[in-house]
């Protein structure tokens, strides 16, 4: 397996699992009354760190296991794999964010859809993380079984 | 509508064993791509842009169609 695969895999793993833990601490959250943005700006740095110091101890550890081809640029088949899951991520983003504005005109013409910032925010970051996640699925599948 | 997709076929691995067994990491290193993507190409899980493909005939010094087969999609 290349380098790149093996970056792709660490990352898929590292933004699933950082992704489980932010969302399951905001809906903890919620179930607790506390929808506060504050709170929630805490719980999002506090993954944000833990996915970076992840990332940078696997790709050090990756590196250092293969430095020559952690060393090599991007060729044309690992630049076209990569514009296909942009273009997955760039889709799924898209409906995510089409999905969050219907939500927000929801709360504001029904009082009954609670439209708050807290949910939106999470709507948006939720949107952001499933087409990640997506793109890297994409990235693998291609590098599996073909452009 | 409807066709399949054409096949790009190749005889890359022929061609390193007549080149007195030439490895793809030293093919990858001379025509700029990595041995993956020769593990791809040579595997018809990728089909180069005209640009590699070229270097490839260039390395092993035959022409683009010594090195390539184009395989038109069967009519449905």
């Amino acid at each position: 397996m290349s380098f790149k695969e093996k970056s792709i895999w660490g990352t898929l793993v590292a933004i699933t699992g950082v992704s489980l833990l932010y969302f399951w601490t905001v809906l903890e959250l919620a179930a607790s009354g506390e929808k506060d943005l504050r709170a929630l700006g805490g719980v999002g740095v506090g993954t944000a760190v833990i996915f970076i110091v992840a990332a940078i101890v696997y790709h050090g550890v990756i590196a250092g296991m293969n430095p020559k081809d952690a060393r090599a640029g991007a060729d044309e088949r690992d630049r076209l794999i990569t514009l296909k899951g942009d273009r997955v991520a760039s889709v799924i983003l898209g409906i995510g964010v089409a999905g969050t504005i219907v939500y927000v005109c929801m709360g504001n013409l029904y009082a009954r859809v609670d439209g708050n910032d807290f949910t939106t925010v999470n709507l948006l970051l939720l949107a952001f993380a499933v087409s990640e996640i997506g793109k890297y699925v994409c990235q693998l599948w291609h590098y599996r079984r073909g452009v | 509508m409807g066709k399949g997709k054409p096949r790009i076929s190749n005889h890359i691995r022929e061609l390193r064993a007549r080149a007195d067994g030439m490895t793809q990491q030293a093919l990858a290193d001379r025509v700029g791509v990595t041995r993956q993507t020769i593990i791809a190409i040579e595997s018809d899980r990728y089909s180069p842009s005209l640009e590699v493909a070229f270097r490839i005939a260039e390395t092993f010094g035959v022409p683009l169609e010594g090195v390539f087969r184009h395989e038109p999609a069967p009519d449905p």
